[in-house]
């Protein structure tokens, strides 16, 4: 030990009490001419107003500008921005193409259910269930489902973990009609959009069969339609323009809004006959057929000019099925006043299925089984013809049908 | 008994400091009704300046609150950490200030009725002694502040510091060294 720190331990203990001058001048004679002047200081020190401090109101003050920050959204930014970075790096992790090796993808997978549950805790993860978009759980919620979606590696298991965070987003759906929150209507009616769209990409493959998908397909579809049911008018309208909603009830020539739909339905209308003669027009939505999807055709439109023939399903609010492959990013209101008629393109070649998520292409045919999931460059070609109206195919009327998942009809062997 | 209390107080600090870790913002706002004094305090003989203390203090929670999510519970008291951020903060503030402003032309709160340390500036004793803390070197300034005013043990000086505690005993006594000198001349000098 140094003198130096002799000296302040001998300070210490004269400061508490323990020991005195005269005992230091005993025991260590050589420190008692240093120590005499320290103590002095040391005293001085120690007398020094400890009774500084900000008045009342100042602290007050400084309080309420500290609670005023507080309520930004800093930790709950904190949190999310530390989540959606892990849930960033759990993506790339996931990116087989990012890595480069498909051996890493395990890796990725025991990432994302790591953090999900491990570290959030499987409390954490149940309670952020109940989150909304904004809610400083919601990330969590978020990776949970991204952890699911990991962990899905046939293309069943991907199809039924994109349906389940569909049915995520029409409880969001639900609360955010209950609550009033119709800000968060449109973000949370894409994801359900994309979700549910992705679900039916996969649903194409041979070993869904093996799933409940169908039936779940149905609950989330009678879910949606009855929180639609319920809305008030402007959620409606929100609901309408983010998923295409066709307005049920309603004839092709009647048609003249999207988002009000009535609330009944009638099949037969919506087996109308489009104007161009072609096939008819059908909601691939379950109607009371034990919850399996339609085998046939859907129709749902969108936005179709006033005093013109649809092709109108009369089907209650089927939001999403219209949106079985909705192009990545075109998760907004579909394309105005081009519309079509969906027929399914089974056997066609890709170049033939210009017509993906809310537009469909008349002219393709119309199988009974699962359309394949269109590629992103059918998607760009979608929306190439919908900018240009003059590629849209002659049977287009107005609105924006399109062709309900078959995944339970005779033809399932397709798949 | 007091020592029940005492334990008692813990306990509800850290249950305060808990709450405040999982975002809750009404125990971190009784965390700053705890501590406030203490913060201020310490910043106030660090700069001696009564208005940049006061801004500083501020910005002590608020940095605090932004990263208390990342604090831990360690066992050592929540003041020693509020008292890293503020040191840090007072690098920082050095460092801005680069040093333009002497330690002689730090001012020294008037005794306005506004300012809470008036009532101490009457006292020629301590403000003698404030005017040579503020002429120590950095790192016994901080120690001297620690030990004597903010009653922080050489464990947790150490920590802020990150040095041993040999050294911030070392310091010390250089500390009150070079104080003995100070006080002594500028006794003189005043007489």
């Amino acid at each position: 030990m140094k003198r130096e720190e002799r000296v302040v331990g001998y300070l210490d203990e004269i400061r508490a009490g323990s020991l005195t001058l005269q005992e230091v001048a005993t025991r260590s004679p050589s420190f008692q001419c240093e120590l005499e002047p320290l103590v002095q200081v040391e005293l001085k020190l120690t007398a020094l107003p400890k009774t500084i401090a900000l008045s009342e109101p100042t602290k007050a003050r400084i309080r309420a500008q500290l609670m005023a920050e507080m309520r930004e959204p800093a930790p709950a930014g904190r949190v999310q921005t530390w989540l959606l970075s892990w849930q960033k790096f759990g993506h790339r992790l996931l990116q087989p193409q990012a890595l480069g090796h498909l051996m890493v993808r395990p890796i990725g997978v025991a990432v994302a259910f790591f953090l999900s549950f491990s570290l959030l805790g499987v409390g954490t993860v149940f309670a952020a269930m109940d989150s909304l978009p904004g809610d400083g759980l919601y990330p969590i919620k978020t990776a949970a489902e991204q952890a699911r979606l990991a962990l899905a590696f046939t293309s069943a298991e991907k199809a039924d973990a994109y349906l389940w965070m569909a049915s995520s987003r029409v409880k969001e759906l639900s609360k955010i009609a209950e609550s009033n929150r119709f800000d968060l209507a449109a973000k949370v009616a894409a994801e359900y959009q994309h979700s549910y769209g992705e679900a039916f990409r996969f649903a194409s493959s041979p070993e869904q069969s093996e799933t409940n998908f169908h039936q779940q397909v149905a609950v989330v579809q009678t879910d949606l339609r009855e929180i639609y049911q319920k809305a008030p008018q402007d959620f409606q309208a929100i609901l309408a323009v983010t998923l295409s909603v066709t307005s049920p009830g309603s004839t092709a020539a009647s048609q003249s809004q999207v988002g009000t739909p009535p609330p009944n339905a009638d099949r037969t209308e919506h087996e109308a006959t489009p104007a161009n003669g072609s096939d008819p027009v059908t909601s691939g939505l379950p109607q009371g057929d034990g919850g399996k999807v339609p085998t046939d055709k859907s129709g749902v439109v969108a936005e179709p000019t006033p005093g013109k023939t649809s092709p109108i399903s009369s089907q209650p609010p089927e939001i999403g099925v219209s949106d079985k492959f909705p192009p990545k990013g075109d998760i907004g209101p579909a394309p105005g006043p081009v519309a079509s008629k969906d027929t399914a393109p089974t056997g066609s070649s890709p170049s033939d299925n210009t017509r993906t998520g809310p537009v469909s292409d008349p002219a393709s045919s119309a199988p009974s089984d699962i359309t394949p999931p269109k590629t992103g460059d059918e998607n760009e070609t979608t929306n190439n013809n919908l900018d240009d109206g003059t590629k849209v195919k002659s049977g287009v009327i107005q609105g924006i049908v399109d062709r309900a998942p078959s995944v339970n009809g005779g033809d399932s062997t397709k798949r | 008994m007091r020592e029940k209390a005492a334990l008692a107080q813990e306990a509800e600090i850290v249950i305060l400091v808990e709450k405040s870790i999982a975002g809750d913002a009404e125990s971190f706002g009784q965390l700053y009704d705890l501590y406030i004094d203490r913060i201020y305090r310490h910043l106030y003989y660090r700069v001696g300046n009564a208005d940049v203390a006061e801004d500083l203090a501020a910005q002590v929670f608020l940095n605090a609150w932004r990263a208390v999510g990342r604090y831990r519970l360690t066992g050592r008291p929540f003041i020693v950490w509020l008292l890293s951020i503020a040191h840090n903060l007072l690098v920082d503030y050095y460092r801005a200030k680069r040093e333009s402003t002497s330690i002689d032309d730090v001012i020294i709160p008037s005794s306005d009725a506004d300012d809470p340390v008036s009532l101490a500036e009457k006292s020629f004793a301590s403000a003698v002694m404030r005017q040579a803390i503020r002429k120590l070197k950095r790192d016994q300034q901080v120690v001297v502040v620690m030990r004597y005013i903010d009653g922080m043990e050489y464990p947790e000086i150490a920590a802020v510091l990150k040095k041993s505690e040999g050294a911030v005993r070392v310091i010390l006594h250089r500390a009150l060294v070079a104080l003995r000198g100070i006080m002594g001349k500028d006794v003189e000098g005043l007489l």
